[in-house]
């Protein structure tokens, strides 16, 4: 009791005659029933757990390990490979007004950087554009509308900087054009664009950063642009 | 209680766990009774406290094999009648109100007449108690806990437990008091024409 003063004698009594208060049988009844119907929660040891733990972790661990280990060998890999040659489509672009720009297109198939592991044949890996003057020769016949087809011809260079897209990090091409060959189709006065042509060019160079590494390529190409 | 625990309860506790429903019963057999009329004074509602005691009850038995030490068997089960109390004590409030009709068989003297009185008057003042000074009470005075034991049971530290038993005689003076006083003053207005 933590009470200094005792308690009356009727609480006394009415409490203790609370306290016999029989439990109803049906109650007994019905704790017996449910428990023929619950099923126990069964214990798990202890160190079953940590180890379930445990071992779940270092499985974690190990993965996310294994996972580091393939980026970096493939990353490796990237880094070791000298580009490599192969087929350049180009599809020049032609536009501009009374001083038109060069605007060249490269999508590269298959081919420049054919030997990292990540493109699959056939697909678009860089997209290259590059800007640059010169001067065409030829003449323009007819007057007011041109509707004829004049063929131009033109040497000179260009250059490209573009980010490739894809695995290899950034790209920088510069290219020599040795000899270009389109015919231009002048539809209105001062506005033009090309139909099919040939051209050549030289010194293609590669200067790019792949996976963190510097890697320069040197190289000389020649194709047919088309339209 | 859990120091002359004999050796067959102790049995019955390990067998239980071990999924042996008919050991449960022989344990819920020899204590209902006592865990039945806690609830009544805590819960104050016959239904309420039976729908306690069989919710504590089920619990024991669905997590006993979570219980290590089978002579903590009766602390354990107390804290779940307690636990149970309260969840149904909030969930009466929430969802409905009782009045409950007390069945008086007609006195057959003066003597046993002013015994239902008291009775009436106790009980009257009992309920008005919160739930947290009749749960004091119930445990120290129906299951006999000490203070440590009262604590344990609830979930409190011991000196919360005296000061809400403190408390608790406290208010239960005053409320008996008070039921006194009120009900001469009811006999008057009877009396009065």
């Amino acid at each position: 009791m933590n009470e200094d003063r005792p308690l009356d004698a009727a609480v006394v009594r009415w409490l203790a005659r609370e306290a016999d208060r029989v439990a109803p049988r049906t109650l007994t009844a019905d704790v017996a029933a449910r428990v023929r119907t619950t099923p126990q929660r069964r214990r798990r040891p202890r160190w079953g757990i940590r180890l379930q733990w445990t071992a779940s972790f270092a499985g974690l661990v190990a993965a996310i390990g294994a996972a580091v280990v393939v980026v970096a060998i493939a990353a490796g890999a990237a880094i070791l490979r000298q580009p490599s040659a192969g087929t350049l489509h180009l599809t020049p672009s032609l536009s501009g007004t009374t001083h038109p720009s060069l605007v060249i297109r490269f999508t590269v198939i298959d081919g420049l950087y054919g030997s990292l592991p990540a493109i699959p044949d056939g697909a678009t890996v860089g997209h290259v554009s590059g800007h640059g003057t010169f001067a065409m020769s030829g003449a323009a016949t007819g007057s007011g509308t041109f509707t004829d087809d004049i063929a131009y011809t033109r040497e000179g260079t260009f250059s490209v900087t573009r980010q490739l897209l894809g695995p290899s990090g950034t790209l920088e091409l510069t290219a020599t054009i040795t000899a270009l060959d389109l015919d231009f189709n002048m539809e209105t006065q001062g506005t033009w664009q090309t139909g099919p042509g040939t051209g050549a060019w030289s010194s293609l160079r590669a200067t790019g950063t792949m996976q963190g590494s510097q890697r320069d390529a040197a190289e000389t190409w020649s194709g047919t642009v088309r339209p | 209680m859990e120091a002359s625990q004999p050796i067959s309860q102790r049995s019955h506790v390990e067998r239980a766990r071990a999924g042996d429903s008919d050991a449960f019963d022989r344990l819920v057999a020899s204590r209902i009774d006592r865990l039945y009329a806690t609830a009544r004074l805590i819960v104050h509602d016959p239904d309420g406290a039976e729908d306690a005691v069989q919710e504590a009850l089920v619990r024991a038995w669905r997590d006993l094999p979570r219980l290590r030490d089978p002579d903590r068997f009766d602390a354990w089960i107390r804290r779940l009648l307690v636990r149970a109390c309260f969840d149904e004590g909030r969930r009466r409030r929430r969802w409905r109100f009782e009045v409950g009709i007390a069945a008086i068989d007609p006195p057959v003297d003066e003597l046993a007449y002013t015994a239902i009185a008291d009775n009436d008057e106790i009980e009257q003042a009992f309920r008005r108690l919160s739930e947290e000074h009749r749960v004091v009470l119930a445990l120290q005075h129906v299951l006999g806990l000490s203070t440590a034991e009262t604590a344990a049971a609830i979930g409190i530290p011991a000196g919360t437990v005296k000061s809400r038993t403190h408390f608790a005689l406290g208010a239960l003076r005053a409320g008996l008091a008070a039921e006194a006083r009120r009900i001469p003053a009811l006999h008057r207005a009877e009396e009065a024409p």
